[in-house]
């Protein structure tokens, strides 16, 4: 089920204007769909053949279900490739928009490692019949078939494509970003808070932990600043209410979005219910959305409903940044590298490893009190962290 | 960005199968650009209208109690009455970009409602989860019902002026048993003119849709 509007929670399929077997192509209208008081219709995401139907008329489905499954093209070359079936769930006016040209991808299913290694050895994966479960194309048939390749004829030596010069379309899921951060960065009166903390219990927290066992889940530092983050949220409310058109929606859940580099364009997968989880179980759930999302699959309801957003940039080489807030939430908090800086601690000065962490607020949800009051209780979480433990 | 303006039309009193059959003409020629955003303002005779979401059951038999034509339409929403002292507007709207957004478009005319109540001195407001425009926080004074086809708006928005009430009452309108209705009648002295109404929200849903809005290219 497309989500046609950012507050729509689901729709009703009036009527299906295609049957099972019938092709489409992208764009085609499938179906009519209502949602509150208005009656609207259901685009095929990608061209295919209508397989099944899944939600018939008159009934409803969430936003992000899936009410009808498209199988890819047909054609010849690609008859050995295992048929993926796409599912018609189109989020729009979503970041989950951003979503499409992924799941809608003609490639076909096959694990991060496979695509890793196809991409080095220059093997074109719609040629690979997958031998893991339902066709997925694993490491081993990759380099399988790199083998018969070479061995059938000279490869061409594997092209490293031209550094782009003009005019360049922007792909779906680029446009879609333009589109949402001009509106949130018009619409939403920005401030930023910036804070600094000392990582340096958090990192032992860590190696604490896996030489304990006490979580079995290998835990980064990533899902340690999630962990403080969901606390500090459910202590600070207002951080984690959304904006309601004049009015302030506030929300029993915590869903942390943690946005994610993906191949041309940014992805933000939700970590749902964070209040209710614990480290290990943020650790286990965050690195599998992860990989789903670097995958390019994972189900548009996993890409919704985010209460608030991580923007971690620590990898790389960055001091602090500030990030643009995804409508309607209230604040997004940017995260720079862990340095080791100068610190004062019990009056004398040593060297500490520290982190920055600046949250941009929506002026019309926070005051500046209200930021720096969350940052102080991430702080204090972060270099407290047995708090993190025990929660 | 362009500056348009939304063209406005009024119809006067109308039969209700004529302004559908030019919605569904001026939708096609809205959607080729051939045209630009128009808005119809019109008076029906009485009819009932079922929308997508209606039982047949809803009429509760006052369609043939008070030999009132009844028509299904591809609009979101439940059964509704459309008669003689209601103004009733039909925007073809082109949406694009941000206002792609079905909730956001339905906000709107809740706003050119409001503001039109307003202009008769009347105060009017949304309902937190029901889409409409109130008073008092009771009965609905307009009721909204669209359909969108790629993107271009239909069907659209009834305020009651002096709206005859009782039928209504004889249904159950909008899916919600027991909704009380109401109308600028109920609400103000004098009773302002229709005509005058019709004006006033063209006028308010010019200020809305009319200005200064970014045209986007079709995809």
């Amino acid at each position: 089920m497309p989500k046609l509007t950012d507050t729509m929670e689901e729709g009703t399929i009036v009527r299906w204007l295609k049957r099972v077997g019938d092709r489409v192509t992208a764009g085609e209208i499938l179906a009519e769909v209502e949602t509150d008081k208005a009656d609207m219709e259901l685009e095929a995401a990608g061209a295919g053949t209508v397989t099944e139907i899944r939600v018939a008329e008159g009934e409803t489905a969430r936003v992000g279900a899936i009410v009808a499954i498209l199988s890819g093209p047909g054609e010849q070359n690609v008859a050995k490739t295992p048929a993926r079936p796409k599912a018609v769930v189109e989020p729009i006016a979503s970041a989950a928009e951003s979503a499409d040209p992924v799941v809608e991808s003609p490639t076909p299913q096959a694990t991060p490692l496979a695509r890793r290694v196809a991409q080095q050895s220059g093997v074109d994966l719609r040629t690979i019949a997958g031998a893991g479960q339902h066709g997925r194309v694993q490491k081993r048939d990759v380099t399988a078939a790199a083998r018969s390749t070479t061995a059938a004829a000279v490869s061409p030596p594997v092209q490293s494509a031209p550094p782009p010069t003009g005019r360049v379309e922007l792909s779906k899921m680029r446009q879609t970003i333009a589109r949402r951060m001009t509106e949130a960065m018009r619409d939403i009166p920005h401030f930023y808070v910036t804070n600094e903390i000392d990582m340096g219990e958090a990192l032992r927290l860590r190696v604490a932990l896996r030489e304990t066992g006490v979580v079995t889940e290998s835990v980064s530092v990533t899902h340690v600043i999630i962990k403080a983050v969901a606390i500090a949220l459910q202590r600070q409310p207002r951080v984690n209410a959304s904006w309601a058109d004049n009015a302030l929606q506030f929300n029993d859940a915590v869903n942390i979005g943690i946005a994610t580099a993906v191949e041309d364009g940014l992805l933000v997968p939700v970590l749902k219910g964070c209040e209710r989880l614990t480290l290990g179980q943020i650790a286990s759930a965050a690195r599998a959305l992860n990989e789903k999302a670097r995958g390019g699959f994972f189900a548009a309801e996993e890409m919704l409903g985010a209460t608030f957003t991580i923007s971690n940039l620590g990898m790389r080489d960055v001091d602090d940044f500030t990030g643009v807030i995804n409508p309607p939430q209230a604040a997004i908090l940017a995260v720079g590298a862990i340095k080791e800086r100068p610190v004062v601690r019990d009056g004398k000065l040593t060297v500490g490893q520290t982190m920055r962490v600046t949250l941009s607020c929506d002026h019309r949800i926070l005051n500046g009190v209200e930021g720096a009051q969350f940052l102080e209780e991430l702080k204090r979480l972060l270099e407290n962290p047995v708090a993190l433990v025990i929660a | 960005m362009t500056t348009r303006g939304v063209e406005i039309r009024r119809l006067g009193r109308m039969e209700y199968g004529a302004a559908l059959a030019l919605q569904e003409e001026l939708r096609a020629a809205r959607l080729a650009d051939r045209l630009p955003d128009q808005l119809l303002l019109v008076e029906h005779g009485p009819v009932y209208t079922l929308g997508r979401g209606a039982d047949a059951a809803d009429l509760r038999g006052a369609d043939a109690r008070l030999g009132v034509p009844v028509f299904r339409v591809s609009r979101g929403g439940g059964g509704t009455f459309h008669g003689p002292g209601q103004v009733i507007a039909y925007p073809i709207v082109k949406l694009c970009g941000a206002d792609r957004d079905v909730h956001r478009y339905l906000r709107r005319l809740e706003d050119v409602i409001i503001g039109t109540c307003a202009d008769f001195g009347v105060d009017a407001h949304r309902h937190p989860t029901a889409t409409g425009v109130w008073v008092g926080g009771q009965a609905k004074i307009a009721s909204i019902g669209v359909g969108i086809r790629r993107w271009v708006t239909f069907h659209g928005l009834a305020l009651n002026v002096s709206t005859d009430l009782r039928y209504f009452e004889a249904i159950v309108p909008c899916r919600m048993p027991g909704l009380r209705l109401t109308s600028l009648a109920e609400h103000c002295k004098p009773l302002p003119r229709l005509d005058d109404v019709a004006a006033a929200l063209g006028r308010r849903f010019q200020r809305e849709f009319g200005d200064h809005r970014s045209e986007e290219v079709a995809a």
